[in-house]
């Protein structure tokens, strides 16, 4: 396969920047990123692909988590800072 | 000679931001405390952000004074020049004057500053020495590091560290402009430490750096956060763009049927839009569209609704168009795929239907930035070529209906920085294709250490 082909990418909306589609496998620690199948959903057939290759607990996690709006993330992370101090 | 510019003489500079707040048609929901089920007060933002931004973000009077301290740094570049774009409307050969603002002309080259500047400034009024932010692939941690500087406040970024690899000459702005830039995860921080810990060689992720930066200003003194979108206090401050596009079209005796900006949290788009929405509500006959990536539809695809930002129900309610069930493949019907990143004002105003948004997919808006460039000059900024697109579109709506129209939009920023996705675009790596084996073996090897059936 041509070096190009492989390099194929997606911008991503939320870094501003062209990201290749193993970043969007890890975005989320130990899953995909929230956005994976909407993003990558017409460059083929991502949900089959994860639905074979995530453990059966981890897809339901995945389609389950959650992408919060910043100010829910924001008090979120705050409550858990506080916790660590 | 036919006029290309409108300018504003430093004086005429509005000397009040707008707040659409006021004149909402309906009041909008406020975003409630899940545990309590009561509205998030202002010691709940404390943590983070100053009493007197707190104070704007829950604000709802119209007009807001803009300090002399704040213009003073707003006359580097502002009033922005108005630019009507004749040779993109030769291009498009439609019956349509196209009008735009050009906010690359800001210092770090995108209507960024017009916020990070009064943040600054309120942030250095109420006593803080020093702000932290997050920042992907550094427009905002720029504009930021910039404007703490003019401020003489110190600025530490945590830059997710894919982008900080990727991306180094918005890194290098903001060392210019004297701010730290760290990749993140770091081992500065807990959440950093407890990510690396796990996963040493993480590339990061914006919700990695939130969390770095904010347990950063809630452990450091006299440090607080900054946020370059989606809040109120951030469309308030973007509203300048909009009250001198009137004063600019006042002047040549124009005003617009079609006010365009593209969406990612909202505040370049409310930036130029929210004037004319209270135009708008008052009476006056204009259409306000939003331009947002198909890949993402925030705006266009979304029911309205709270949301708990957990199943545990540990977050706040926050009313947002959420990506709703109808643009997710079929056999996935699950609430974790939304996504909840748009301006709650934005949000508000697409359901009372004041305002539209239609989404446009990266290479039909790649396609349109390269005709704006070749016809005008100016390379845009790949998040302004959504807006580009959606004015061709409309050009071309135009042109169907038989019917003249005037578009104002706002160019949010320049791509000088972004050459790399023009590289991308241009040489077809963008776009759709068949994923090679190669590829999906990489992928496999990315998810290697997951749990297996």
């Amino acid at each position: 396969m041509k070096p190009e082909v492989i390099d194929k990418q997606t911008r991503c909306p939320r870094l501003g920047h062209e990201i290749a589609f193993s970043y969007c496998l890890k975005e989320a620690g130990d899953l995909p990123c929230p956005r994976a199948i909407s993003c990558w959903a017409a460059v083929f057939d991502i949900e089959t692909f994860l639905k074979e290759k995530l453990a059966p607990g981890k897809w339901e996690e995945f389609i389950n988590q959650k992408a919060n709006d910043k100010i829910t993330t924001l008090m979120e992370v705050i409550e858990k800072a506080k916790k660590r101090i | 000679m036919e006029q290309v510019k409108v300018f504003l003489d430093d004086s005429e500079i509005p000397r009040q931001w707008y707040n659409i707040v006021a004149d909402m048609p309906t009041p909008m929901s406020p975003p409630l405390h899940p545990g309590t089920g009561q509205p998030i007060s202002p010691e709940d933002m404390s943590a983070i952000f100053p009493m007197n931004i707190i104070e704007q973000e829950a604000s709802s009077q119209r007009w807001i004074d803009i300090p002399e301290e704040v213009l003073q740094k707003y006359f580097l570049w502002r009033p922005s020049p108005l630019y009507r774009a004749r040779n993109f409307e030769k291009l498009l050969n439609c019956p349509v004057k196209i009008y735009y603002k050009n906010e690359g002309v800001s210092p770090a080259g995108s209507h960024k500053p017009n916020a990070a500047i009064p943040m600054a400034y309120y942030n250095k009024v109420a006593g803080t020495k020093r702000i932290t932010t997050e920042t992907g692939a550094g427009q905002w941690g720029s504009a930021l590091s910039m404007a703490c500087q003019m401020f003489g406040l110190s600025c530490r970024v945590y830059m997710v560290k894919i982008s900080y690899e990727q991306k180094p000459y918005r890194r290098l702005m903001m060392n210019t402009w004297g701010a730290e830039c760290i990749p993140s995860p770091s081992n500065l921080t807990q959440a950093g430490r407890n990510v690396l810990a796990e996963h040493p060689d993480s590339p990061g992720s914006l919700g990695i750096a939130i969390s770095e930066a904010i347990e950063d200003a809630v452990t450091t003194p006299n440090t607080k956060y900054a946020l370059g979108s989606v809040l109120n206090h951030v469309l308030l401050y973007q509203s300048i763009i909009g009250l001198e596009a009137q004063k600019q079209l006042k002047k040549i005796g124009v005003y617009p049927d079609v006010v365009m900006g593209c969406c990612g949290g909202g505040s370049n788009f409310a930036g130029i839009a929210m004037p004319f929405v209270c135009d708008k509500i008052n009476g006056k006959k204009v259409t306000v569209v939003g331009a947002e990536p198909s890949s993402c539809p925030t705006m266009t695809k979304g029911p309205f609704a709270y949301d708990f930002g957990d199943l545990a129900k540990t977050t706040p309610l926050l009313p947002m168009y959420t990506l709703g069930h109808d643009y997710i493949p079929a056999p996935i019907h699950a609430g974790g795929l939304r996504y909840h990143g748009m301006a709650p004002i934005v949000s508000h105003l697409v359901r009372e239907k004041t305002i539209e948004a239609r989404a446009y997919d990266q290479l039909k808006t790649f396609d349109a930035g390269v005709k704006w460039a070749r016809a005008e000059g100016f390379i845009p900024a790949p998040e302004t070529n959504h807006v580009i697109a959606a004015v061709v579109d409309e050009a071309m709506r135009a042109k169907e209906e038989g019917k003249e129209k005037v578009i104002l939009f706002n160019w949010s920023g320049h791509g000088l920085v972004d050459l790399t996705a023009y590289d991308s675009y241009l040489s077809g790596k963008l776009g759709a294709y068949e994923l090679p084996d190669e590829e999906i073996k990489r992928a496999l090897n990315a998810i290697k250490d997951f749990p297996k059936p």
